[in-house]
């Protein structure tokens, strides 16, 4: 491991830029310029990360928690960091990660989706269920084929993403109607009416 | 075949490309990273503070963390009286004696011992059925069996079709049941879907996962 605390090394400063910072973590993690670099990147993108994990949990205690995790992960893992993407699009992969994780340590494999906490009447029916459980390609398929695109990112983010409803209203834009449970309803109903369908052409 | 996904970390690059290549085109039509694609922009333009969210509060308790996991704060010292109370020394006796008093107050407040049979802690989460066996009698009729749940005065099962349609709900106050539902169509690999949800009083406890019914 290298040695914490070089006395010669420039540590960079918040007016750095993002490839100078970046610039130093590759050059020694383990440094102090290295590491006061990526306190300073991570400076830059704790509020945002904050606020999204917010909005994935509607909670503030929930959304620090998250967050937390998520920092802490990328702390200890900055020395993997190697530059080929920006810093931002590292942590947000990180984040992602951590909150699927999050969401599977709620809800056993296979179990109902409305293990989330969600409004009353945002609860999935049994197409979801069935959703999560099909392989990956064969429900990608499946959505291409019955589904117009919105609500096929409704579906996905609500059923594979754990999205709460109003989060999914506004990350579609679908605000001033219906929201997204409209969409989701609709979705609902057109994956029913094609796995009926399909049923009947197995019993058949 | 299904071109290879978008990773989490590629799709900022991935949009920075020709809107006619191939690998922008997938992140733009696939279901699947078009929605990590939606979470990444909100990621990237978080948008005004939703309601209920501390940020003021949150940057503070952050930035403590990165400081601390990357050592990159000098630890903080409190001089009263012209002593550094947390010098090593001090930090240590104090970490000491917190222990030993965190131990005393668990040991006096702990919670009694659960009663074998007797209900649950107030709080604690209650266990879902688990699904034991979802099988198909020489006579035709579906048995299905689960665990049982402590607390638990009746179950309710449902069973769905291959198509998920409910064909059968029931109420039982075992742990197994055995039915005939119409509209289940047999045949090699079909299958139909049944959960068990487990109640008290009429309100509901838990849930069990949805089981897959081979049918023949």
């Amino acid at each position: 491991m290298t040695e914490r605390g070089r006395g010669d090394t420039k540590v960079p400063g918040s007016a750095a830029t993002e490839a100078s910072l970046v610039g130093a973590i590759r050059e020694d993690a383990r440094g102090t310029a290295g590491r006061a670099a990526a306190a300073e990147l991570f400076r830059r993108h704790q509020e945002a990360l904050y606020l999204w994990c917010h909005r994935l949990t509607g909670d503030h205690d929930r959304a620090l928690d998250l967050a937390q995790d998520v920092l802490l992960a990328a702390c200890r893992s900055v020395e993997n960091f190697e530059g080929r993407s920006s810093f931002k699009s590292w942590l947000f992969a990180i984040a992602r990660f951590r909150f699927a994780r999050t969401l599977r340590s709620k809800r056993p494999p296979g179990a109902p989706l409305d293990a989330v906490p969600d409004a009353e009447d945002d609860a999935p029916g049994p197409e979801e269920e069935f959703l999560v459980r099909e392989e990956e390609e064969r429900v990608i398929a499946l959505l291409r084929g019955t589904l117009e695109p919105q609500e096929q990112d409704a579906i996905w983010l609500r059923c594979f993403e754990g999205v709460p409803v109003d989060e999914i209203t506004r990350l579609l834009g679908l605000e001033g109607r219906s929201g997204a449970r409209g969409v989701l309803q609709t979705a609902r109903r057109k994956l029913r009416a094609a796995l009926e369908a399909r049923g009947a052409g197995e019993g058949d | 075949m299904e071109r290879e996904h978008v990773e989490d970390h590629e799709i900022e690059q991935v949009l920075r490309l020709p809107a006619d290549d191939p690998r922008r085109r997938h992140l733009e039509t696939c279901p699947k990273c078009r929605s990590a694609l939606a979470l990444f922009l909100a990621f990237d333009d978080p948008g005004p503070v939703p309601a209920g969210a501390k940020p003021r509060e949150a940057r503070r308790r952050l930035a403590g963390i990165v400081e601390r996991e990357l050592g990159t704060a000098p630890p903080k010292r409190i001089v009263l009286g012209g002593r550094h109370w947390f010098s090593s020394g001090w930090a240590f006796a104090t970490a000491a004696t917190l222990l030993v008093g965190a131990g005393i107050a668990w040991f006096a407040l702990r919670p009694p011992a659960p009663v074998p049979g007797g209900n649950a802690w107030r709080g604690a989460t209650t266990a879902a059925p688990a699904l034991e066996e979802a099988a198909v009698a020489p006579d035709g009729r579906l048995v299905l069996r689960w665990r049982s749940v402590p607390g638990a005065d009746a179950y309710e099962v449902r069973v769905y079709s291959g198509a998920l349609r409910e064909v059968w709900r029931a109420t039982v106050s075992d742990t197994s049941a055995s039915l005939a539902p119409a509209g289940l169509p047999g045949g090699p690999g079909s299958v139909a879907w049944w959960r068990v949800s487990a109640l008290r009083a009429g309100r509901e406890l838990a849930r069990s996962r949805t089981g897959a019914i081979p049918l023949r």
